[in-house]
């Protein structure tokens, strides 16, 4: 009787289990995730498009603060102050997302770059490696030393160290070099050889649509725009660096070569800058487009110049074109809609404000490409015609701007002998360059203008317009903010706070960095 | 209440009366206290008839006038009454104090075992206890009541969030709540919240892993058990109960009363008035008229007189008022009961009701026995939205100045002055348009059935299989009411009218939950000589599943009809679905000598589908682990023979327990990074996306709770006073945990499998029962006191801290968690350095560490007064040792400048306290040096608001949790009819958290409140909460 039972105690636990679960390991085999794709099942082709659409996103949105200490933008009377913006007291709180979005968006890139690296798409992996260099060539360019060799490996290393800015830089011209000769090995492919590689190559490169030439026009002119910002590093071998963009035989990005994208945007998938800065995507004015509007020092400079690009760059409130100083206490006649908006038709073309939605969104222009090529010219960097190059560079801001070649030429005729302009006038040459670099990349590429602004030093003194035009020198674009008690603007970011928090002993090792004193490494002057 | 009395006509109607020579006679035993003895034998003196009470205490038996009932009960004075004329005679037992040796506690699979057998620490709340409040949630009716058990209330308002620990913390990150088990089943600790409390017939809390090794990792935190009523058999016993609540703002943050509206300072350093302004750093209130606002189009104006109004800010918040009625059906073998809740929140609008129904039935036919259980909980509510910090309301009731008489403004819809159009404020927006435009009605179904058989096979040997299930439906649909401000407020400038227009919106989510347990074990029982030997073996499976999904758009343009089939644009979709089994094997081995020697081992092996890499073939080296347990308790007292039979100590227990429990704190899916769908993707069939930021690893190993406990139990004066003092260590190793990393590393979150911290604490007990009784008075007193206190001993190779969120950090050497601020930059006596020339101090961008987050410290106080029919009690409990973090609401009000320190100094320059200056050479105490910048430009600024010390407090607090106070009316007093059908009648009056005492750094809200109950960044408010409120109210209930 007693053995009975337990057996029959035995049959039901059995019974139990087997019956319940099947008992089988393929039982427990039900950890696969359902619900989004993951590292073994995303692909290249699926990471580049968003990846392109936040680089776009990040350049045109993230420097409102810079826009503000550039004398582009400025604050609205509708408004209260940003004390800590305003007298650039910055902390380590301030304009973090600088530095979280380009990792963050780096980062997608270089899981990007791995796939297509395992998969033998050389286009895709060539992408990767040279939007990497433009991301962190900001970044270097934003806070000088920065985790990048030991960046974006996970738990392989959980607190990266911090390299030099210049280390960094040498780097990121490998990087490219590597993606050229990607490139170039995948433009000798035949079509079918290319589609099979590298899935929807054409469909989901938003810039290009495919076009490997193209590519390497832009890691060339990112390797220009490094070189320009390199000019005053004295030990820099400038020569074997141009003798490899010349040996790739395309040169730079030319007219109508922009990098830029249009995934389809529309009103309720608006442009980056459209749905930063006017409408979201419900169609709601958004908060920035009444806080940011134009600065009148911007303003004062296009309009003694005639520079019918005004028009271009900033919308008309309802007193004209109208700006305000920046760091102004609000006051009633300096309410949002009587100054003109940063939003302007050049920036975002359509058929009016309303449809701009559509408009594109850029990531590096041509316009700048002619600009760092006259510079360079100039400078010596690379042959040519530096004088010939900087009309190029304007009658291209036009253009892209939705103006013609013939209104830039007239604008240059107009302001013959005005340095600011006329690259021949007296106190001309590089000030012109830099001063038609700073009208033309306005709400652009800030970033790049910040650059110039310190690594250019005219006469000693931090004017971003060089050459007093005719008499009207507004002086630099300074807060004038009452607190305010600095008269130069910061020439880079803090850490941000999340550093100190969570990479507390790299960070360290950086010292204490003061936003006036501690340079990037080649802002030497 | 008309319902009411005709209920109780139908019931007077139907009560019968006969009176005989020998006829039957009903009674029911109880306490002195009203609690129910069960299992009394009742004999007639000299007769030899007999009968045995059933569980709820009632008896029947037939007696004529004369007889003498002779009621006998374990641990009772033996008490006989003389039968008169009354057919119905209750009978009340005095207790004979020497009760401990036979207490019951339900442990671990709903087995009952005797309390002096177990190695572990539990503690039992009787239903009396848990109710004397009348708490409509269960969890508030545990607080302060047994040690080790920390129940914080982590937000008022009508869902009165809790979080609950017994022991303290065992996961840096994961779960650290205990299981919840009702009548053997376990249960989401959610499910606590859908208990009527008055279903309860007691709750046994489990403290540590050793007590319910048994579950594994659902036991890793202890647990809950509990125990419902069963029906009894015979007459049907009806009971009926209201209680009727109100929650009022016990008290609000400090305010500063002597300046209102505006953001800047004048050229003499004075605050300048502002009509339109959010912030409050305008001039001195001077009780003149002011216009606040901007002109209407009439060019009409509205004017307050200029002082304070602090009481506007306190009568924003709504009397809360809870309706509770119950019913309950017992007969025999069955029970029924019904509940409904209504609940209206201290935030104005706020509603929340819900329905239960239970009901349990068993049978038993010789050797075998079956039960089932089923309950439905129905629950609706319709709460503030809060989508953001500028939608919530508390943010924008802040964003009131003190002269603002915000009451005034209710009517948003037929007022001008009240409307977004016409409301003062140019910036935020009316709280009370908030409350009405953004919306989220929600319901929730709870299903939960679980079906019990027992076979006895022979006397020794039983076997019990159970299957539970319980199923949860919730639907939520969220929505904004379209506004569009006017023309002229557009035109007129006022700031939000430039960007304020809100376009209706929808959002719809609904979850679907369901948790399927079937467990199957068997129980041996064998006495050789003075062994007892007890064995169990058994299985259990569980497979939790659900699916969520949610539709929605931010633009429905100006529709009054909320679904998304009405947006512009795309809409939002979202699909999740879960899935997770566990499949556990368990056994225990007990074994007692002698009555007072006991010694149990355990062993559990289980397979988790939550380890099991998706990349790979299961294979059970990954997904199961085995882990250990065993406990020893010993009765001195029944051991050496002089104790045996001494007077004053009637009860000596010592015992210890080691235990190991494996623990998977790892959601489902967790082994491989994932990618997240970038905004705005697709574009029409161009496909994007992006990483979601979290690494993760390919493989986890289960974390492991290390306990070990001993603890000692003494009962003196025949158990007059009790003792309990337990000590325990929990070292938990390789502790799953999410952390903040650098966004430099790609990933700002990963989840490691690499910490460890220890865990220690000690309980003490002290039960005097009664303190003091004379003649009907009986007064009983309990306090307990815990220390907790933790360690973290390694982390992550080459890391030494982590963060968990909410500024909490892990810190190697320290205790888990500690705060990490940013702080003033001070020397190294910690005074603030401030510049020589300006007095200003400066932040420092590397954080502080700071105190710890939870209590080190808790203790709780229990009066309980009996006299005759009164029964009066009170809890009241405090927690130390650990710091709060008021940041979201400190810093808001001091941007908003109605802080009491945004007040300081008459908002002029000062000389910063406790600060320093470098002379050059050193450090010099400054007395002179005035702050540069005061008033708005200082603490409204970053240089105050940034530096997260400046809102840290103490946590500290002693709170009256519990006040009650009942009256129970004796059948006798009902007169006539109403007697033989009413049983019993009690009315009281009950109060909670009446009373709060703070440290005075504390300027903001209560301590316990907390951002998350889940999380465990702990000890951090946010603007999201309400304010802190005490709730008194009154209760009736009758029995029939």
């Amino acid at each position: 009787m007693k053995l009975k039972n337990a057996l029959y105690i035995a049959l039901i636990i059995a019974a139990g289990s087997a019956g319940i679960t099947g008992c089988k390991k393929s039982a427990f085999d039900i950890n696969k995730n359902p619900n989004a794709p993951t590292d073994s099942s995303i692909t290249y082709n699926l990471l580049l498009p968003s990846a392109l659409q936040s680089t776009s996103s990040i350049v045109e949105t993230n420097w409102t603060w810079l826009q503000n200490w550039l004398g582009y933008w400025a604050r609205s009377g509708t408004y209260a102050p940003n004390v800590i913006e305003e007298t650039y007291q910055i902390t380590t709180n301030f304009a973090t997302g600088v530095w979280d979005n380009l990792y963050s968006n780096t980062f997608n890139y270089d899981i990007m770059q791995q796939k297509a690296n395992q998969a033998g798409a050389g286009f895709y992996e060539g992408i990767g490696r040279i939007m990497k260099a433009h991301n962190f060539q900001i970044l270097v360019d934003v806070y000088n030393n920065v985790p990048y060799f030991e960046a974006l490996k996970g738990n392989s290393n959980p607190t990266p160290q911090y390299d030099k800015g210049i280390d960094i830089y040498e780097d990121l011209f490998r990087q490219i070099d590597t993606a050229i000769t990607l490139m170039d090995e995948f433009s000798h492919l035949d079509a079918a050889t290319k589609a099979i590689l590298n899935v929807d190559y054409s469909t989901n490169d938003l810039v290009f649509k495919g076009d490997p030439t193209l590519w390497i026009k832009f890691g060339n002119t990112l390797k220009l725009r490094m070189l320009v910002h390199l000019y005053n590093v004295a030990d820099f071998d400038f020569a074997s660096e141009v003798a490899k963009i010349e040996a790739s035989g395309v040169g730079y990005l030319e007219s109508g070569e922009s990098v830029q994208i249009n995934p389809g945007f529309s009103a309720s998938k608006p442009n980056p800058f459209y749905r930063f800065y006017v409408r979201d995507e419900t169609e709601v004015a958004t908060a920035n487009s009444v806080y940011s509007k134009a600065n009148e020092f911007a303003i004062g400079y296009y309009q003694w110049d005639g520079d019918p690009r005004l028009g271009r760059f900033y919308t008309a409130g309802n007193q004209g074109q109208r700006g305000v100083a920046y760091g102004l206490p609000p006051i009633a006649e300096n309410v949002a809609a009587t100054l003109s908006a940063v939003s302007g038709p050049g920036l975002l073309p359509g058929s009016g404000n309303n449809d701009a939605y559509n408009s594109r969104a850029w990531i590096m222009t041509s316009v700048e490409s002619y600009f760092l090529q006259a510079e360079a010219a100039e400078r010596g960097i690379i042959a040519g015609d530096a004088s010939a190059l900087l009309t190029t560079a304007i009658q291209e801001s036009f253009t892209w701007l939705g103006l013609t070649t013939t209104d830039a030429d007239d604008y240059i005729a107009f302001n013959e002998t005005y340095p600011d302009v006329d690259y021949y006038a007296d106190g001309g040459g590089i000030p012109t360059i830099i001063s038609q670099k700073w009208f033309a990349l306005n709400a652009i590429a800030p970033f790049e203008v910040w650059s110039d602004y310190r690594r250019c030093d005219a006469d000693g003194e931090t004017h971003f317009v060089y050459g007093v035009v005719g008499g009207y020198d507004p002086g630099p674009p300074i807060s004038v903010a009452p607190q305010n008690t600095a008269s130069e603007i910061p020439v880079r970011l803090l850490y941000p706070q999340n550093e100190y928090n969570y990479n507390a002993a790299n960070v360290a090792k950086e010292g204490t960095p003061n936003q006036f004193t501690s340079k990037i490494f080649w802002d030497i002057n | 209440m008309r319902k009411i009395v005709s209920f109780l006509l139908l019931l007077l109607l139907s009560a019968s009366i006969a009176i005989a020579q020998t006829r039957n006679i009903t009674g029911k035993v109880t306490e002195t206290t009203g609690e129910t003895i069960p299992f009394a034998s009742v004999n007639i003196k000299g007769v030899k008839t007999s009968v045995v009470a059933e569980a709820d205490g009632i008896f029947r038996i037939q007696a004529k006038a004369g007889d003498v009932l002779v009621i006998t009960a374990v641990n009772f004075e033996t008490k006989e009454v003389t039968v008169g004329s009354e057919s119905s005679i209750d009978v009340q037992l005095t207790r004979t104090s020497n009760a401990l040796t036979d207490v019951v506690v339900t442990t671990a699979l709903g087995v009952q075992r005797q309390a002096k057998s177990l190695g572990y620490a539990t503690a039992k709340v009787a239903s009396r206890e848990l109710t004397q409040a009348k708490v409509v949630n269960l969890q508030n009716g545990l607080t302060g009541k047994v040690s080790g058990l920390n129940i914080q209330t982590a937000n008022n308002g009508v869902f009165a969030d809790t979080r609950i620990t017994l022991r303290g913390i065992r996961s840096l990150t994961g779960n650290n709540q205990p299981m919840l088990i009702l009548d053997g089943v376990p249960l989401a600790l959610s499910y606590i919240s859908s208990i009527n409390p008055n279903d309860i017939a007691d709750v046994n809390i489990l403290k540590s892993s050793s007590s319910t090794a048994i579950y594994g990792p659902d036991g890793v935190n202890g647990a809950i058990v509990i125990t419902t009523k069963k029906g009894v058999k015979g007459k049907p016993q009806i009971s009926f109960s209201n209680t009727t609540q109100f929650e009022t703002v016990a008290f609000m943050p400090k305010l500063q009363e002597r300046f209102g509206g505006g953001s800047s300072i004048d050229a003499n350093g004075y605050g300048v008035y502002d009509p339109i302004e959010n912030q409050g750093y305008g001039d001195a209130f001077d009780g003149s008229l002011r216009q606040i606002g901007r002109d209407a189009p009439d060019e009409s104006k509205y004017e307050v007189t200029y002082v304070a109004r602090p009481e506007e800010k306190r009568k924003f918040w709504n009397t809360g008022l809870t309706n509770q009625t119950d019913v309950s059906f017992a007969t025999g073998d069955f029970y029924l009961s019904a509940q409904n809740v209504d609940i209206q929140g201290v935030v104005p609008k706020d509603e929340n009701r819900r329905i239960n129904v239970r009901m349990r039935a068993e049978k038993e036919y010789n050797k075998f026995k079956a039960a089932f259980n089923l309950s439905y909980t129905n629950g609706k509510y319709d709460i503030t939205t809060q989508p953001g910090r500028d939608e919530s309301v508390y943010w924008n009731l802040v964003n009131t100045p003190m002269q603002i008489p915000i009451t005034r403004f209710k009517d948003w819809r037929n007022d001008y002055w009240s409307s977004p159009d016409g409301y003062f404020n140019d910036y935020y927006f009316n709280p009370y348009f908030i409350l009405d435009i953004y919306r989220t009605r929600g319901r929730s179904d709870d299903l939960f059935g679980n079906l019990e058989l027992n076979y006895r096979i022979a006397p020794w040997m039983n076997i019990t299989y159970r299957l539970g299930l319980s199923v949860n439906n919730s639907t939520a649909k969220s929505t904004t009411e379209a506004y569009t401000f006017s023309q002229f407020a557009k035109e007129s400038g006022k700031s939000s009218a430039q960007t304020g227009d809100v376009l209706a919106g929808v959002s719809d989510a609904t979850a679907f939950t369901s948790r399927f347990t079937s467990e199957i074990f068997a129980t041996f029982n064998k006495k050789f000589a003075n062994f007892n030997f007890d064995l169990l073996v058994g299985q259990s499976f569980r497979e939790i599943s659900g699916k969520n999904t949610n539709i929605s758009s931010a633009n429905l343009g100006q529709s009054q009809l909320y679904n998304v089939i009405v947006r512009k644009g795309e809409p939002g979709v979202a699909e999740s679905d879960s899935k997770a089994k566990l499949q556990r094997f368990f056994g225990r081995f007990a074994v007692g000598f002698n009555n007072w020697a006991f010694a149990e081992f355990t062993g559990s092996y289980d397979i988790d589908s939550r380890l099991s890499n998706p990349n790979k073939p299961v294979d059970y080296s990954d997904i199961g682990f085995f882990y250990p347990g065993a406990s020893l308790s010993v009765l001195v007292n029944e051991l050496i023979p002089a104790l045996k039979s001494s007077n004053t100590l009637s009860y000596f227990k010592i015992r210890g327990a080691i235990s190991k429990t494996g623990n998977v704190n790892l959601g489902t899916y967790s082994l491989e990074n994932t990618y997240g769908l970038a905004t705005f993707f697709p574009y029409g069939n161009l496909q994007g996306f992006a990483s979601t930021g979290t690494l993760v690893q390919s493989s986890y190993n289960p974390e492991f709770v290390n306990n070990k406990e001993v603890g000692i139990e003494l009962g003196f004066l025949k158990n007059r006073i009790n003792f309990e003092a337990n000590a325990y260590t929990q070292n938990n190793t390789d502790q799953i945990i999410q952390v903040s990393y650098s966004t430099t590393t790609g990933f700002p979150r990963s989840i490691l499998n690499a910490a460890s911290f220890d865990n220690k604490g000690l309980e003490f007990d002290l039960k005097l029962t009664p303190l003091i009784k004379f003649r009907d008075l009986s007064i009983d007193f309990k306090v307990n006191y815990t220390l907790q206190d933790s360690k973290v001993t390694e982390l992550v190779d080459g890391v030494d801290e982590l963060a968990v969120g909410n500024a909490n950090f892990a810190i190697v050497g320290q205790p888990a968690f500690v705060f990490k601020l940013t702080d003033y930059i001070r020397d190294d006596q910690g005074r603030v350095i401030v510049d020589a020339v300006t007095g200003m101090p400066s932040r420092s961008a590397a954080t502080s560490v700071f105190g710890r987050t939870t209590p080190k410290h808790i203790i709780g106080l229990n009066l309980n007064v009996n006299w005759k029919g009164f029964a009066f009690s009170a809890v009241a409990d405090y927690r130390a040792g650990n710091q709060m973090y008021s940041g979201s609401l400190g810093s808001a009000m001091d941007f908003s400048g109605i802080s009491e320190r945004s007040g300081q100094n008459d908002r002029q320059a000062f000389v910063f306290p406790n600060s320093v200056y470098y002379d050059g050479s050193k450090y010099v105490e400054n007395t002179d040096i005035y702050t540069k910048s005061y008033g708005y430009n200082f603490w409204s600024q970053d240089i105050n608001t940034g530096v997260q010390s400046n809102y840290l407090s103490s946590a500290s607090f002693w709170k009256l949790r519990e006040l009650a106070l009942s009256y129970t009316i004796p059948a006798k007093f009902l007169s006539g009819g109403l007697g033989r059908v009413v049983r019993g009648m009690t009315i009281g009056i009950m109060g909670r958290n009446l009373f709060t005492w703070l440290p005075d750094s504390n300027q903001w809200t209560d301590p316990e409140f907390s951002t998350s109950t889940s999380s465990n960044g702990q000890g951090v408010n946010d603007i999201y909460n309400t304010v802190p409120t005490r709730i008194f109210g009154a209760n009736i209930s009758v029995q029939f």
